[in-house]
């Protein structure tokens, strides 16, 4: 079955709940999926955060569901972290850390990749 | 090469319709056909057939229903995203006591399943994002 990346780069919000109902449905469908949070995506992760003060539903706990879907692989960017003070061991979302090199290889190793 | 589209930009708010449309059409011109077309976040708003542009604007949304009509593209519009932000049909419009339907004839309310089922299918998948 095609594989697909999802490619996370903009910061928390309303559409970053409805790219996260996508990954859902390819959970759902049993589709290989990963999830690349680069650039301000990685914002998603930070901890810290607490949607309800501008009355906004809580992305982590969101993404925080994706392995009850089976989409279990997580990737953040070590650099747009740096750039952004996110310290990683303080997110609120579990992702793997990776390099620079190694979103090249997901990006490579994906059949589809979507974007936000 | 069997070409899916994910179109997440607004037709008025950014270039992604347009930007769509024209690859769509480069695409066939080059021999590839375009399987399906799926509106998604902001791209919902394509579907509103009330939107009623300028004369001298070209109209995004008609262009979009003549080239699926005469290549026979799926011009899919995802459900939740459409309910969000006031895109109905009359079988939604009925459900949900509604004033009235205002879905685009040529366009198709449907779920995100349509697009897993568009990136499984297609030989590739082409994002026109926000």
């Amino acid at each position: 079955m095609r594989s697909v990346l999802y490619l996370v780069r903009k910061p928390p919000g309303p559409l970053a709940n409805e790219m996260i109902d996508m990954m859902l449905v390819s959970g759902v469908f049993e589709q290989p999926a990963r999830v690349l949070f680069l650039d301000d995506g990685v914002r998603q992760l930070a901890g810290g955060q607490d949607a309800s003060l501008v009355d906004r539903k809580d992305t982590a706990k969101a993404m925080n569901a994706l392995p009850a879907y089976d989409v279990d692989e997580l990737f953040a960017h070590a650099g747009s972290l740096a750039e952004r003070a996110i310290d990683p061991d303080d997110m609120a979302v579990k992702a793997r850390i990776v390099e620079d090199d190694e979103v090249a290889a997901l990006l490579r190793a994906a059949d589809v990749v979507v974007t936000d | 090469m069997r070409i899916t589209l994910l179109i997440q930009g607004a037709p008025y708010a950014s270039d992604a319709p347009r930007s769509a449309l024209r690859f769509a059409r480069a695409a066939v011109r080059s021999g590839h056909r375009i399987h399906r077309a799926f509106f998604y976040n902001d791209g919902v708003y394509i579907a509103n057939a009330f939107a009623t542009p300028p004369r001298d604007e070209t109209d995004v949304a008609a262009q979009w229903v003549d080239f699926a009509r005469s290549h026979d593209v799926d011009l899919t519009v995802c459900v939740a995203a459409s309910l969000r932000r006031g895109i109905v049909d009359d079988g939604e419009a009925e459900q949900y006591e509604l004033g009235g339907a205002n879905l685009r004839d040529g366009f198709e309310i449907v779920g995100l399943g349509q697009m897993v089922e568009g990136m499984l299918e297609g030989d590739r998948t082409v994002t026109f994002g926000a």
